[in-house]
């Protein structure tokens, strides 16, 4: 064991010691995390959707309607005349008041900047339709507009929308740096051990550094064993940065701490195996860090670590589950969200172990000394 | 890369969206409840959301699984409520592990209720006339038109005056889209995707190239050569060009594959042309300089990689500028893949990009400059 242990830390060394190491463990995740987290941000840290009005309505209709569409989650700005950049505006007619007035249907023109968030549109667009709803049942329940502002009755909220999440889960709603860090903790996982792990292993056979390490008295099992176990920790520590950072900055969620780690333990066993059967077969460093580099991005993008997997259609959901990274992110899934125990991952674990299986067989099977 | 992510977005890019999977919890079971459900069962909200009705119990049990997006429990005594305009509250229990689509129900079930609660305060004292709402279990099917008589001819004014506020709506909303991505009509994910990751392509590819100035600088090749008729200038326009020609040809294969494997289309060939090449010179410019600072080899691998990738992350080419964090995205005016992605997307919609071109040339050219002067000091001193 103490071998396998010394192989190991060797393996370890050489890779903490790359000058890049510490911009691909902890820089260009953090950029990941902070990018992907402020976009998906969820309701923990609400950002009111931006509305430019430009009323143009001479009457007193116009500011009424304004005041209907200020509610919490949305920064109305009223304008005078129309500006050259917006994300979004609505337009408010000149004959607004005197078509209100007529009982005249009229239009209200909302523009849409394509190049803007389309999640504030459409929540901006909804609490307009809510605003015409509720003047409009108001006009109809006061259809006198010469003393609507003095008698009419107020839109009384008869039904109310609560919300909340599954017993046994949440309390409160996840940040969008609780739904990107699994993510990106599995995406780097991925990309570290394959990249470093597969280079090592070429790089070492094509020194003859393997076959040297066979003079001493390291067995082939213990030289094996020690390039796994490396490569598992190379894995293990990817996570325990990010997981770090995660919960010193992002205050992150990681639901039962333990059993978050045996996912990525497991996780990594099977990207472990993998290393060792790229770093076997290919025989040029730039083969094995762009096939590293693909395949990690491949994984990540049907396992849902770059996006939230429910806007995906259903074949890509199901065709995600040929990659390692689909199941490693339900269980955190299950663990973070769901307050899911070990027998609620207990698939999620035998599938990942079945794949480590596999590409440890294949990593036995092609693994060479000697080119 | 491209095809992946294409693939997978195809057919969100055309509007469908997966279902959004409803739960709903009838705890009414009568008619008032129905109106929702019918709602549901309406061919435009068919499209956007597929509603199951369950028991409470099943309901908890598939929401704790992650089986739904969202599930909404319509309280007791809702109808009677309703009919006598008391309040009622609906119940959204969202899916804690997606983000966006339980979101859109909880909205759907806002203005649902504006709408019905719009509905109460209209008819108001008429509602009580209709006995159905007082009976359990009504349907529609079995229900006769008699039991509604009271409150048709009760709320025939009503009616009457809804007819001007509704038909046509008295306010409508008229949507309309504005800025560079408008042409939604043509729309094709892969044009959208494809500038950005080319970009990031050509930044590794000529990097590549360029790398042969620090290895030959290291090798000692320069001094040997300035030991030929060979001028100083000459040999690091050679090495630019060579850069710089290596991109445009990648460039047009990739523009190729685009046309023939993702149906682009990518414009007016010709401003497109000018533009890559532009774009190529910049790149070759930009390593040449990185390549005449480097001290060595390792250093160049430490450096050039994070900043290609830092360049595409905040340039456009991992995610939409657009989709940035406001504070970030000023941060997008420094990388080239900002200006290359909008130069694309603008000969995409029939015009030369003429601000791009020029800030990219301009700076091009500095860049060039620099690097033939520090390159100059560096293999003749």
């Amino acid at each position: 064991m103490k071998k396998i242990w010394h192989i190991a830390f060797i393996d370890i060394k050489r890779m903490v010691r790359d000058k890049t190491y510490f911009f691909w463990t902890l820089l260009f995740p953090l950029v990941f995390i902070f990018i992907f987290g402020s976009i998906y941000k969820g309701d923990t840290q609400p950002t009111a959707a931006s509305l430019v009005v430009l009323n143009r309505d001479t009457g007193p209709w116009g500011a009424y309607f304004i005041e209907k569409i200020k509610t919490p989650g949305i920064d109305v700005q009223v304008v005078d005349k129309e500006p050259a950049e917006y994300s979004r505006i609505l337009i408010i007619p000149q004959d607004f008041s005197k078509k209100i007035t007529d009982k005249e249907a009229q239009q209200l023109v909302f523009k849409k900047n394509a190049d803007a968030n389309t999640q504030a549109a459409a929540q901006v667009e909804t609490k307009i339709i809510q605003a015409i709803a509720g003047t409009i049942t108001e006009l109809i329940l006061h259809p006198d507009t010469a003393t609507f502002f003095e008698e009419r009755q107020p839109f009384k909220n008869i039904i109310e929308i609560k919300t909340g999440f599954p017993e046994n889960t949440l309390k409160k709603m996840p940040s969008g740096f609780d739904h990107v860090i699994p993510g990106t903790i599995v995406q780097f996982i991925m990309m570290m051990v394959l990249i470093y792990g597969g280079s090592v292993v070429m790089e070492d056979r094509q020194q003859g550094v393997l076959a040297r390490i066979l003079f001493s008295s390291a067995s082939i099992g213990e030289l094996w064993g020690g390039k796994f176990l490396g490569r598992l920790v190379m894995g293990l520590i990817q996570a325990f940065i990010l997981v770090i950072t995660g919960k010193l900055f992002f205050n992150l969620n990681l639901g039962n701490n333990f059993l978050s780690l045996l996912n990525a333990v497991v996780f990594s066993i099977t990207i472990a195996s993998l290393s060792i059967f790229i770093g076997s077969v290919l025989n040029k460093e730039d083969l094995i860090i762009g096939i590293s580099v693909l395949l990690a991005n491949i994984f990540s993008a049907l396992g849902g670590c770059w996006w939230p997997i429910e806007v995906v259609p259903q074949t890509f959901r199901t065709l995600g589950m040929i990659s390692p990274a689909f199941w490693a992110m339900d269980s955190f899934h299950k663990i973070i969200f769901f307050n899911g125990g070990f027998g609620d991952i207990a698939l999620n674990l035998i599938v990942l172990l079945g794949f480590a299986l596999v590409f440890t067989f294949l990593a036995v099977r092609f693994f060479r000394i000697k080119d | 890369m491209t095809a992946i992510i294409g693939a997978i977005f195809a057919p969100a890019a055309d509007h469908k969206l997966p279902k959004i999977k409803v739960l709903v919890v009838d705890k009414d079971k009568n008619i008032t409840a129905k109106f929702l459900l019918g709602a549901f069962d309406s061919p435009q909200l068919k499209e956007m959301f597929q509603a199951t009705l369950v028991d409470e119990a099943e309901g908890k049990k598939l929401m704790a699984a992650g089986k739904a997006s969202a599930m909404v429990v319509i309280p007791e005594k809702f109808s009677e409520n309703f009919i006598n305009a008391e309040k009622s509250e609906f119940l959204v229990i969202k899916n804690p592990s997606e983000q966006f689509l339980p979101n859109v129900v909880e909205e759907f079930m806002i203005t649902y209720a504006v709408i019905m609660s719009g509905l109460v305060q209209v008819f108001e004292p008429k509602w009580k006339d209709i006995d159905a709402f007082k009976e359990k279990d009504f349907s529609l099917e079995l229900g006769s038109l008699a039991s509604m008589t009271p409150f048709l001819e009760g709320g025939k004014n009503k009616i009457a005056t809804l007819e001007k506020y509704l038909s046509p709506l008295l306010i409508q909303l008229k949507n309309e889209v504005t800025g560079e991505k408008k042409q939604e009509a043509g729309f094709n994910i892969f044009s959208f995707i494809l500038p950005g990751i080319s970009v990031m392509f050509l930044l590794f590819i000529i990097e590549t190239f360029t790398r042969d100035i620090l290895v030959e600088r290291e090798d000692g090749k320069c001094r040997r050569m300035m030991f030929s008729p060979l001028k100083p200038m000459e040999f690091i326009s050679a090495r630019v060009i060579s850069g710089w020609l290596m991109g445009i040809a990648v460039y047009l294969v990739i523009v190729l594959l685009g046309v023939l494997l993702f149906k682009m289309d990518w414009g007016n060939y010709l401003y497109l042309f000018i533009f890559v090449t532009v774009s190529c010179f910049w790149i070759a410019s930009f390593f040449a300089l990185l390549n005449s600072l480097f001290k060595n080899r390792n250093q160049a691998g430490a450096f050039t990689a994070p900043i290609i990738l830092v360049f595409s992350a905040f340039g456009g080419s991992i995610i939409a500028v657009g989709l940035l964090p406001a504070a970030f995205r000023w941060v997008s005016y420094i990388t080239l893949n900002r200006w290359f992605i909008d130069g694309v997307d603008r000969i995409r919609s029939g015009v030369f990009p003429l601000l791009p071109f020029a800030v990219i040339l301009l700076s091009g050219l500095a860049l060039f400059l620099s690097a033939s002067t520090f390159l100059k000091k560096k293999i003749t001193v």
